[in-house]
């Protein structure tokens, strides 16, 4: 009787549940999936005509931005990527530099992401201004390129092929934000997890001899779906990251905002605008902060190191 | 005398052998294997499957690091203790420690208890977490009130009664969020189990399509519920790159056309008239007298 | 008969003296050191030198720059004068030419030595930007690289024939004479292609050459940095390679008419005219440093004000000022008077000259850099100033050895003084041909 009322109750729930469309899977597959998934498992799901289907898990698992005709040099399709940072709530922690640094296995002595310490003049306030490649749409580092190995996309990231630089740093005299560092010997980077084919979308994996790199607005994390480093480690959500096109930006404590809204509201501005360079990354003022907020940020500060050695 | 210190060292030898066999062999000391935190949060999402989301972490040198390729099996559990665990599955993590598991339909009842196991790893010592799901549902749909999109959303138990009081976000899906619709972080459900929450004009997204997701957030007794809701009735998205034009900043498949003239008009130029010179030379060369 | 016949036992390429054979020794000494420091510097990279991310283009640059300066003077001499009539320049065009051919072939491989992946040089070929000033900078220096070895090469057609008789007792340089020559039997149909051929070549070397120039200070005006954001810098480049150029044909030319007893050839007057030339020159150049330094001085913003103080009154004031004075106003001054203008005292100002361009370069090239728009933090404090490295020196000393190197082959192999030319002038061609009649 038991076993019974347990099967009749299963077998409610289960129809109850299992009204799933796929459009699930039809929706999902179709949806650029691509998985990575090598394991056999199967989820069972229901199609719009009640068959029960066993579809590979791997492919219900993953999310992948990238289209099946993915080219590193074109970008994720119709969007355009730019960053917010929030110079009020910048407290110097530098934990945006440190993930950025270990997550790309930078080696040098130059970060890709410096927090400067800001003072226009004597008059004015002095504050923290987290600094990485500004993603011009103007960018004059892509100008001067003469072997077309820094380019920009079409959603808005510019990259480095590294296996293109002839290393000449044309580049990096045009650039006016000073954030391309060099790889002046061979980047003693150890053995980098997830060595794959080389691929301009995860700069630094590997740095190679000889070229230029910096800032990539992580496409390897954005294929995932993911906040670009240095967004999720900051404690104070500095950084928000998104798509223009969507008009929203997300921080690292995953708050979503209006992007056109925000830089209205706050006022945004760019850096060095009088250049022309159109910058993808947008600042809002230092204004509001605690009355201590810089000179507790300046125990975080050093002059003279930006990448943290071992010992 | 002989004889006996022969003795002594075989035992002796003996003991090394137990101690050595003891310490090399990590499969049977419990004190050697690190223990690893693991979370596990359960996901709904409306007419498609539930999953349960398993975080892995163990203690290193620099704080926390994520567990990588970690098995765990997952059990269908019966709190009354009467029936046995069942086994739903097994899932490895991935490199970030995390793995993501879709509960077969058929074990999903009305509260369904779920037990995540790790056991004989090398690394990691056993553990199990628990986690009691009772299933709800939410209803999402769009309705139009006086020229003005609404998100009419309610939150029903299993057995279709409404629940009141319940806190769902109402937002619209974006890249890595979601933003909040109608201007709160969260609606309460009124006595029938519903939210109303207009949807302002101006939203985009590809081909004008928008994903409003109805959101009952990480709740204790439900987990997480997601109910999406896909429109077309956004602003088409416009890519406004310069990608396809001719800049100084494309690559040379794209250069503009007057570097593509002017440069080449002026080599062609004095490059025909050097070959002219140089072919004076072999004129010269060729001259009889 | 006699005449020409001494003309030519003059002018004919003699063998290595003692000195001759030291010198060449000392230059593939310094040159061998110069493989080594380069073999270092591709097994480990640019760490070698002391360039750094800020510091990022350093002596290999204004190294290269000071070579592009210097080879201008084939287009100055050979051309300009020989175009405006002037005739007094004859004896040295020859001089000019092998000097602008040694330092632009130099040039092309200086910048080679200051990419950070030569192995990839064939990049430039198969995906080069034409919207880049390097890629214009390439293609301006083998176009002019091609009209500075054909300048050179035509004058010496008619002197090869000359020389393949000369040398008769000595076959196998007589017959490499001969093939040179090309059959030059200076009849009436190769004089005319001759002469028409150097027409053309002359006229067109001047706008190549003022390109090569505009191009190469287009590397640095192309940016937004302060001291290289200039207006200024194409025609203010030129005035300085022009100084540059010619500075060097006298310090040569004052060399090479002791080396090879000359006396008669290049004489004082020739060094009075190229006295006067030069001062006209560097009358021009310091008037395009007037405007290049005294205008944004004028104007002091931020960044251009902290640039102008490292050079005015800071770290980099001793080598600017020596640059200017030493190598510039000191020059001008002295080349004003006619006792100036004497072979000796116009040596020692030529070197002066010459070493004040070569350091004037280093100051166009990196104090900008060290003036960022951002300041300069997060970086070691080493980084905040630039001095070559030893294995740095060795290599740009190889260059300018290698360039001393192939003149000196060039001068060895090749009459110094154009014969057939210096001839023509003297009208001894006439008589040379009445008498073999």
């Amino acid at each position: 009787m038991e076993e019974n009322n347990q099967q009749s109750k299963r077998k409610f729930f289960e129809t109850g549940i299992k009204f799933g469309l796929i459009a699930t899977a039809g929706t999902i597959l179709a949806t650029k999936v691509f998985g990575e998934g090598k394991s056999k498992e199967t989820v069972e799901l229901m199609t719009t005509d009640g068959h029960l289907v066993q579809v590979p898990a791997s492919e219900v698992k993953e999310f992948s931005l990238k289209p099946k005709d993915y080219n590193p040099r074109v970008g994720f399709p119709d969007k355009k990527f730019v960053m917010v940072v929030d110079l009020a709530k910048c407290k110097n922690a530098l934990k945006c530099q440190n993930a950025c640094n270990k997550g790309h296995y930078i080696t040098g002595e130059n970060a890709w992401l410096k927090v400067y310490k800001m003072q226009e003049s004597a008059e004015t306030a002095p504050y923290f201004m987290p600094t990485q490649c500004q993603h011009c749409d103007k960018p004059p580092c892509v100008k001067v390129c003469p072997v077309d190995a820094t380019f920009k996309r079409e959603d808005g990231i510019v990259l480095i092929d590294n296996e293109r630089c002839i290393g000449c740093r044309f580049c990096m005299a045009a650039c006016p934000y000073s954030i391309r560092v060099f790889n002046w010997k061979e980047p003693e980077q150890g053995v980098i997890a997830n060595k794959e084919e080389y691929t301009p979308d995860f700069c630094g994996e590997p740095s190679v001899k000889g070229t230029v790199d910096k800032c990539d607005f992580c496409p390897h994390q954005i294929v995932k779906g993911e906040l670009p480093f240095c967004v999720k480690a900051c404690p104070n959500d500095v950084f928000a990251f998104g798509d223009m096109y969507e008009d929203a930006v997300t921080n690292g404590s995953g708050e979503t905002f209006k992007l056109s809204a925000l830089l209205k509201d706050r006022a945004g501005h760019r850096l060095m605008e009088g250049l022309g360079t159109e910058p993808s990354v947008f600042y809002l003022p230092p204004t509001g902060r605690d009355e201590d907020a810089f000179e507790k940020g300046l125990e975080n500060y050093n002059e003279f190191e930006s990448v943290h050695k071992k010992e | 005398m002989i004889q006996s210190t022969i003795k002594y060292c075989k035992s002796a030898v003996l003991l090394l052998i137990v101690v050595f066999s003891f310490s090399g062999n990590t499969a049977y000391g419990q004190a050697d294997k690190k223990s690893a935190s693991v979370s596990i949060q359960y996901s709904k999402i409306m007419n498609e499957y539930s999953f349960l989301n398993i975080i892995a972490k163990s203690k290193g040198e620099n704080g926390f690091e994520p567990s990588k390729n970690v098995n765990f099996t997952i059990y269908k559990s019966d709190t009354t203790g009467v029936v046995a665990d069942v086994k739903m599955g097994e899932i490895k993590t991935n490199k970030d420690g995390k793995a993501k598991f879709i509960i077969p339909s058929k074990f999903v009842e009305q509260v369904t208890t779920y037990k995540v196991k790790l056991e004989n790893d090398k690394i990691f010592e056993d553990t199990e977490e628990i986690i009691s799901i009772t299933n709800v549902n939410i209803e999402a749909s769009i309705e139009k009130i006086d020229s003005i999109y609404n998100i009419k959303a309610r939150l029903l138990s299993a057995k279709n009664k409404p629940m009141a009081e319940e806190a769902l976000n109402v937002g619209l899906k974006r890249l890595f969020g979601n933003l909040s619709v109608g201007g709160e972080e969260n609606y309460t459900t009124d006595e029938d189990g519903a939210v109303l929450v207009p949807i302002e004009k101006g939203y985009t997204g590809i081909n004008g399509k928008l994903n409003f997701q109805v959101v009952l957030a990480e709740s204790e007794k439900y987990g997480t519920v997601i109910a999406n809701i896909n429109t077309d009735f956004g602003v088409p998205i416009v890519d406004k790159s310069t990608f396809n034009e001719r800049t100084m900043w494309s690559p040379p498949t794209k250069t503009p056309f007057f570097l593509l003239v002017i440069p080449n008009i002026l080599l062609i130029g004095i490059w025909a008239i050097l070959t002219l010179l140089l072919f004076n030379l072999y004129k010269i060369y060729k001259s009889k007298n | 008969m006699k005449e020409y016949d001494k003309l030519i036992q003059d002018l004919a390429p003699q063998k290595f003296g003692k000195l001759g054979q030291i010198w060449v020794g000392f230059l593939l000494a310094v040159i061998l050191c110069a493989l080594y420091a380069y073999y270092q510097q591709l097994s480990r990279g640019l760490s070698i030198t002391n360039l750094n991310d800020y510091a990022l283009w350093g002596v290999y640059i204004s190294n290269f720059v000071f070579f592009v300066a210097v080879s201008l003077v084939g287009s100055l001499v050979t051309a300009i004068l020989r175009l405006s009539g002037v005739t007094w320049s004859t004896p040295l065009t020859r001089i000019a030419e092998v000097i602008a051919v040694a330092a632009i072939i130099m040039a092309g491989l200086t910048i080679i030595i200051d990419m950070g992946r030569p192995d990839r040089i064939y990049n430039i070929f198969l995906h080069g930007r034409l919207q880049s000033p390097i890629i214009w900078d390439v293609l301006v220096i083998s176009t002019y690289l091609t009209i500075s070895l054909m300048l050179l090469f035509y004058p010496l057609l008619p002197d090869f024939a000359i020389l393949k008789k000369h040398f008769a007792n000595q076959p196998k340089l007589s017959k490499w004479y001969g093939k040179l020559s090309l059959n030059w039997t200076g009849s009436k149909t190769q004089e005319g292609l001759y002469n028409k051929s150097i027409n053309t070549l002359s006229i067109l070397i001047i706008p190549v050459a003022f390109g090569i120039h505009t191009v190469t200070a287009w590397l640095f005006a192309t940016t937004y940095r302060p001291g290289w954001d200039s207006s200024n810098f194409g025609p203010y480049f030129i005035a300085g390679a022009f100084v540059a150029g010619a500075g060097a044909v006298v310090v040569i030319m004052f060399v090479l008419r002791k080396a090879y007893h000359l006396e008669e050839y290049i004489t004082d007057m020739h060094f009075d005219k190229m006295g006067k030339l030069l001062v006209l020159l560097c009358l021009v150049y310091l008037y395009f440093n007037v405007n290049e330094y005294l205008v944004p001085a004028y104007k002091t913003t931020t960044e251009e004000a902290g640039h102008l103080y490292s050079l005015f009154l800071g770290d980099y004031a001793i080598m600017f000022w020596s640059a200017i004075i030493g190598g510039l106003v000191i020059p001008t001054i002295a080349l004003l008077f006619p006792q100036g203008r004497k072979p000796l005292p116009l040596f020692i100002i030529g070197i002066f000259v010459v070493v004040g361009a070569w350091w004037k370069r280093f100051i166009i090239v990196t104090p900008t850099l060290l003036h960022p728009f951002l300041p300069f933090q997060g970086v070691p404090k080493s980084w905040h100033t630039y001095f070559p490295s030893m294995l740095e020196w060795t290599i740009t000393f190889g260059t300018l050895a290698s360039a001393l190197l192939i003149m000196t082959i060039l001068f060895r192999y090749l009459p110094i003084i154009p014969i057939h030319e210096t001839a023509e002038e003297k009208g001894l061609l006439e008589t040379h041909k009445t008498d073999s009649l």
